[in-house]
């Protein structure tokens, strides 16, 4: 499935680091532990994983939700 | 020997041995006690599916117990304590750590949909349902040997992970700290 987006509540996440270990592949940590999310929709192979991310986020501070229209559909970084 | 009430013995000392790994997970879940070797996604989950374990070895523990029918415990035993005969007491604390376990396991699969409060109110009376638990298998004393020196044991292992619990800072309290620390991290 498409058009989703892993996104975190900032406020409810406190840094078990969980997630990063769930899905690496669109999650690293900063250096106090926080999560840095890939902004791109979700791929139909990473779906399963990221749901099961999702579900293990000791807070539910994760979120698998709709994309908005006006996310990016390359990483930020390479678009510059 | 009755091979249902073989299997409720044995069920339920597994059972104590499978609640007090899931205690004990559930603090370390709590505290972030993790290490390369035991990474916390591992120790959340683990902490999850042994839970659902241990309640399939309740559920023997429950049913065969009822089946066997050799001392008269009925399927409404099973959720209403201390309408016994057999050992009234004993049994119906059995009853009270089944009910509290019904609870955390409800408010866990509808986590999403509850208040968080509720949920941790709920999820807090894990511990005494565990102490419950323990008395229950002490009390109804069956297998006494095997018993106290396994919940001698567990005792030991919960109130060691429960001790450091509360001396391991929580989360939360380590802001002032980091903030100092991220101030110079930046600079």
């Amino acid at each position: 499935m498409s058009g989703h987006i892993v996104t975190v509540d900032r406020i409810a996440c406190d840094g078990f680091g969980t997630c990063a270990q769930l899905l690496p592949e669109r999650i690293i940590l900063d250096e106090w532990g926080y999560p840095i999310i890939d902004p791109t929709p979700v791929k139909g192979s990473e779906h399963q994983h990221a749901k099961r991310a999702v579900n293990a986020c000791p807070r539910l501070a994760l979120k698998l939700v709709k994309a908005p229209h006006d996310a990016p559909a390359r990483p930020v970084a390479q678009r510059r | 020997m009755n091979p249902l009430w073989l299997a409720t013995r044995a069920t339920g000392e597994i059972s104590l041995v499978l609640f007090t790994v899931v205690t004990i997970m559930g603090i370390a879940t709590t505290k972030g006690w993790a290490s390369s070797r035991w990474p916390e996604s591992v120790v959340t989950l683990l902490h999850r599916n042994i839970s659902l374990l241990s309640v399939v070895f309740l559920g023997v523990h429950i049913g065969t117990t009822v089946i066997d029918g050799y001392v008269p415990i009925g399927w409404l035993d099973v959720v209403i304590p201390f309408q016994t005969t057999y050992k009234t007491l004993w049994v119906g604390l059995g009853t009270i750590a089944f009910d509290l376990m019904l609870a955390v396991i409800i408010t866990s699969l509808v986590r999403r949909r509850i208040p968080q409060t509720l949920w941790k109110g709920v999820h807090w009376t894990s511990y005494l349902m565990w102490a419950v638990a323990v008395v229950h298998g002490l009390g109804v004393g069956t297998d006494q040997l095997l018993t106290r020196v396994l919940a001698a044991a567990m005792t030991a292992l919960v109130l060691g992970a429960v001790v450091a619990r509360f001396l391991t800072p929580h989360r939360q309290d380590d802001p002032v700290v980091s903030v100092t620390t991220r101030t110079e991290i930046r600079r």
